[in-house]
């Protein structure tokens, strides 16, 4: 579990010297999440310049508000900022904002796809081709069902520390990661 | 035990979230009963299929891009120190 004490004790002693006015503390925090956060946001928008753009806002959004932060852990909070940028994300995505060439619904996600993987280098296309039964069956979940799962499972949080990221009580947590991998199992039971 | 009630347990289950009664109960019903067992097995598969995929990491050039947008937020180097190293990595 990568969420310890001892890791949160470093995280905050990161936090107080950024707040401190030591620059390079914040270049270890971004060194200590930038990976973590990225996947997260690869998982739950499945393209690779979105996430990195919603990874990129989330740093410049705690740099920002580094000097107000009070908790008593960092890895919630950071957690809480990229996963709102996400849902926000999707959510503006849904906004019918194609125009009359683009191609639309199913040929856009081909097209999006095929776009991503081009630009990768090819082993690296390979490796993303092997996983990509799980990641359809993680982009067709609800959003709010889509969250839960990928904190859960690809982050590896714990139950309550996705109650404190997404605001929810626990028990929400639980009806909604269980009804998705109820969904991921129907969807992955011919696949696996 | 009915296969409705361990419809619902076999999620907490899978979590180790049930009592040691309702595990005891949980195991004799799948032993029991094949389609359930099949139900748990899937369960467990999609669950490691989630948990065994890649970690992927921003591509070279993002962090270099993140620390100039910092240095124009701040108007200075983020840090004195240049270690070089690969994101992510």
């Amino acid at each position: 579990m990568v969420h310890s004490p001892e890791q949160d004790a470093i995280d905050l002693r990161l936090v107080e010297r950024c707040q401190r006015g030591h620059a390079d503390a914040f270049r270890e925090l971004v060194d200590r999440y930038q990976a973590r956060i990225f996947n997260m946001a690869y998982r739950m928008l499945h393209n690779r310049e979105e996430a990195e753009d919603i990874t990129q806002e989330a740093f410049l959004n705690v740099f920002r508000a580094i000097d107000s932060f009070k908790g008593d852990r960092f890895s919630p909070w950071i957690y809480k900022i990229a996963s709102n940028l996400c849902l926000d994300h999707l959510r503006r995505r849904r906004l019918p904002t194609v125009s009359l060439d683009a191609p639309v619904n199913a040929d856009m996600d081909v097209a999006r796809e095929i776009a991503d993987n081009t630009s990768l280098p090819e082993e690296e296309a390979l490796s993303e081709a092997l996983g990509i039964d799980i990641q359809r069956a993680i982009d067709s979940l609800p959003e709010r069902y889509r969250v839960v799962t990928v904190l859960r499972h690809i982050e590896d949080l714990s139950y309550e520390e996705i109650a404190e990221v997404l605001g929810i009580p626990l028990g929400t947590v639980k009806t909604r990661l269980f009804r998705a991998r109820e969904m991921l199992r129907e969807r992955l039971s011919d696949s696996l | 035990m009915e296969c409705a009630e361990v419809y619902n347990w076999l999620q907490a289950y899978l979590d180790g979230g049930v009592t040691a009664e309702q595990e005891r109960a949980v195991e004799a019903h799948i032993r029991a009963c094949p389609r359930c067992r099949r139900r748990l097995v899937e369960l467990a598969r999609a669950v490691n299929a989630l948990e065994r995929s890649e970690d992927l990491s921003p591509r070279p050039e993002f962090t270099r891009r993140l620390y100039e947008l910092l240095e124009r937020e701040t108007g200075r180097p983020p840090g004195p120190k240049r270690k070089g190293r690969a994101p992510g990595g």
